[in-house]
């Protein structure tokens, strides 16, 4: 299935002879693309089947495959985004695009696991972004195609149903590890924290980053049943004493740090799924392993989409690649 | 394949971790996380029930994902 890099002219082909689309690009490219049934988000940076790179003269098109046979677009915002699994129950699978730092994703982020119907059909997707360089002056937004409205408070919402005999399945790929080290645990969910329970001992969270040369460039890790799920560290401001995060913390949950990773590509490679890459619909990878392993030129083989500023694998997650496959029911 | 109801005894087991499963579809290992908590901070049997129903439906709705079906063959299905 397709997954590149496209001009505006392409796109609005594509888009006018009624495919299905996902899209990732500048706003002002993506503001340029006529009604349609595609959901867009703003971002510069992807993997291509060259590697990752940053542009704002193309934009990413992923193509639904031709096993999908219906498609819709829904919209929500912080006070209905608590439906978003519910609503999908029908679909086979769902996409879903979320602004950066917007009330939705933070809502999104917070609470999703305790939606009604959580998990029970594929959700998959990214939290749109802008150019490092603009952080703090331009906005994220979404795009509903069927308005083709810029929204920067919003989470577009593409359901697909599949043929009969076919299904969809989430799977991520996450090179981090626990360390051995000491667990931490945290006594509200939050983005935030200054205290931590580190080994059972409630400690200012900074004192202990500190003391153990913590490189904040890993996230916390935490296992779900033997999956690794991440938080990433956004800031450490040792004068409040306030440790920021790009995924809430929850109470409840044990986290360890994570341990470092020298080389991103080999330890990704060795983690590709051992039933392959076939069958891939979607996939999208974290703007801080983009950054922080320099995937700029580098390439993650069948796993190409946009580098984005969170992923969405059922729920949100940080530092992982996430991907949608479309597979033959069993 | 039929699944036991929400009231069979086996998803409560398992959302209060009395039985350990490790599971292969990753919405279970993510939604059964999620219940496990939940179940600590509350212990009232109505919300447990509700909570092992949530499992129940899960894998309702999942029955023909393979990684779903091994994990049901894991528990005796």
């Amino acid at each position: 299935m397709p997954s590149v890099l496209r001009s505006v002219e392409h796109v609005r082909g594509l888009i006018q002879s009624g495919k299905a689309l996902l899209l990732a690009g500048d706003e002002a490219l993506l503001a340029q693309l006529p009604k349609g049934k595609w959901i867009g988000g703003t971002i510069p940076y992807f993997i291509s089947d060259e590697g990752g790179v940053c542009t704002r003269d193309s934009i990413f098109v992923t193509e639904l495959p031709d096993s999908v046979v219906e498609v819709t677009v829904e919209r929500y915002d912080e006070k209905t985004i608590t439906k978003v699994y519910k609503d999908g129950a029908e679909a086979s699978f769902s996409l879903i695009i979320i602004p950066a730092s917007s009330p939705t994703h933070l809502t999104f982020a917070l609470s999703a696991p305790t939606y009604p119907a959580f998990g029970v059909k594929p959700l998959v997707g990214w939290i749109a972004g802008v150019h490092l360089s603009d952080l703090g002056k331009a906005q994220p937004k979404v795009f509903d195609g069927r308005t083709v409205e810029a929204l920067t408070n919003a989470a577009v919402v593409l359901r697909a149903k599949l043929a009969p005999g076919k299904l969809a399945d989430v799977g991520i790929v996450n090179i981090f590890e626990p360390s051995e080290g000491e667990t931490i645990a945290f006594e509200a969910d939050g983005f935030s924290a200054r205290q931590a329970l580190i080994n059972g001992e409630k400690r200012p969270l900074v004192d202990w980053l500190k003391g153990k040369a913590i490189d904040t460039r890993y996230p916390l890790v935490a296992s779900y049943m033997g999956t690794q799920v991440n938080v990433s560290f956004q800031g450490v401001d040792a004068e409040s004493g306030e440790v920021t995060f790009y995924a809430p913390v929850f109470a409840g949950v044990e986290y360890h740090a994570a341990r470092p990773v020298s080389d991103y590509v080999k330890e990704f490679v060795q983690r590709v799924p051992d039933a392959g890459t076939e069958g891939i619909a979607f996939s999208c990878n974290c703007i801080l392993n983009y950054l922080y392993s320099e995937l700029e030129g580098k390439n993650t083989g069948a796993f190409t989409g946009p580098i984005t500023f969170g992923e969405v694998a059922y729920q949100l997650l940080n530092q992982t690649l996430a991907y949608l496959v479309i597979i033959d029911s069993a | 394949m039929n699944l036991p109801p929400p009231t069979d005894p086996l998803w409560s087991e398992i959302v209060t971790g009395r039985r350990k499963v490790a599971f292969e579809f990753l919405g279970a290992r993510m939604l059964v996380t999620r219940l496990q908590i939940a179940a600590i901070k509350d212990k009232n049997p109505a919300v447990l029930g509700q909570l092992a129903g949530e499992l129940q439906g899960l894998f309702a709705a999942n029955i023909n994902l393979p990684a779903a079906r091994n994990d049901l063959k894991k528990l005796g299905f």
